[in-house]
């Protein structure tokens, strides 16, 4: 039941990573522990094609680290998911 | 038929169905603060029946003034929520809902409703909650310490997968 996902990735996505990233808002969602929207945001790269079932696991793992954590463990991990995701602007799927 | 994303009034129809057909007594929605269900059938199970996987995370905070009651009574609390289509997409929330609930001696089941089945996911010492057996396959999960990691969701996700698929065939 779950659908493989399209190889090709528009330009628009480059541009949405990028402007999650410019404005400060991914940082802002994993600063303040908004996992629900983090989740949404995967989702919809999911969805678009931005990010293949592999990624979308790797990401998950990411997610579900981040939401037992606190403190110091919190912020050096949160910080990794941020550089992943914005990696994620020159990655081919 | 898959329910996900249909909206909480569909998911709420069918989920109350469910519970009539089997004769579950239960005290309905606007009942009790911070849940929507509670089920009775020699134990109190205290459920949030959500309409989307996402809706845990808020699930799990809303439900907080639940968890010091189902303490008091040895109680189940469960989210129910349909099956969703990006299996994978369990797993955060899910561990999410055990850290929010790890401090309290609570016994805690996700519920994935799906078609005429429902997916009882529940801890592996806990003995799955004694409602709806008849559509029940119970999924036990392993935990570390009353928590998740990366691994043991992966190994549940692929034991749902194996799930849906024999059933699919």
């Amino acid at each position: 039941m779950e659908s493989a996902h399209i190889s090709s990735r528009p330009i628009e996505s480059e541009f949405i990573i990028d402007i999650l990233y410019r404005t400060g808002i991914l940082k802002v969602l994993i600063k303040h522990r908004e996992f629900r929207s983090i989740h949404e945001l995967l989702d919809r790269l999911f969805e678009m094609g931005i990010i293949d079932t592999n990624k979308y696991d790797d990401l998950m793992d990411q997610l579900v680290e981040l939401t037992n954590l606190d403190g110091k463990e919190f912020r050096e991990k949160a910080k990794k998911l941020e550089q992943i995701l914005r990696g994620l602007r020159n990655e081919p799927t | 038929m898959s329910l996900h994303s249909l909206g909480e009034p569909f998911v709420d129809m069918f989920f109350r169905r469910i519970l009539d057909k089997f004769k579950v007594h239960y005290l309905p929605p606007n009942t009790l603060k911070g849940v929507d269900y509670l089920l009775t059938s020699g134990e109190f199970i205290f459920v949030e029946l959500e309409d989307t996987i996402i809706e845990i995370y808020s699930a799990a905070i809303q439900m907080e003034r639940i968890y010091g009651v189902a303490q008091l009574y040895g109680a189940y609390v469960t989210i129910a929520a349909p099956l969703p289509p990006n299996l994978s997409s369990i797993r955060a929330p899910l561990t999410y809902f055990f850290r929010i609930t790890s401090m309290y001696d609570v016994k805690r089941e996700l519920w994935l409703l799906w078609d005429e089945h429902i997916i009882k996911i529940h801890e592996k010492k806990v003995t799955p909650s004694p409602v709806l057996s008849q559509i029940s396959i119970c999924t036990p999960i392993e935990t570390k310490d009353g928590l998740l990691d990366p691994e043991l969701t992966r190994k549940l996700v692929d034991a749902i997968r194996n799930i849906v698929e024999n059933l699919e065939v």
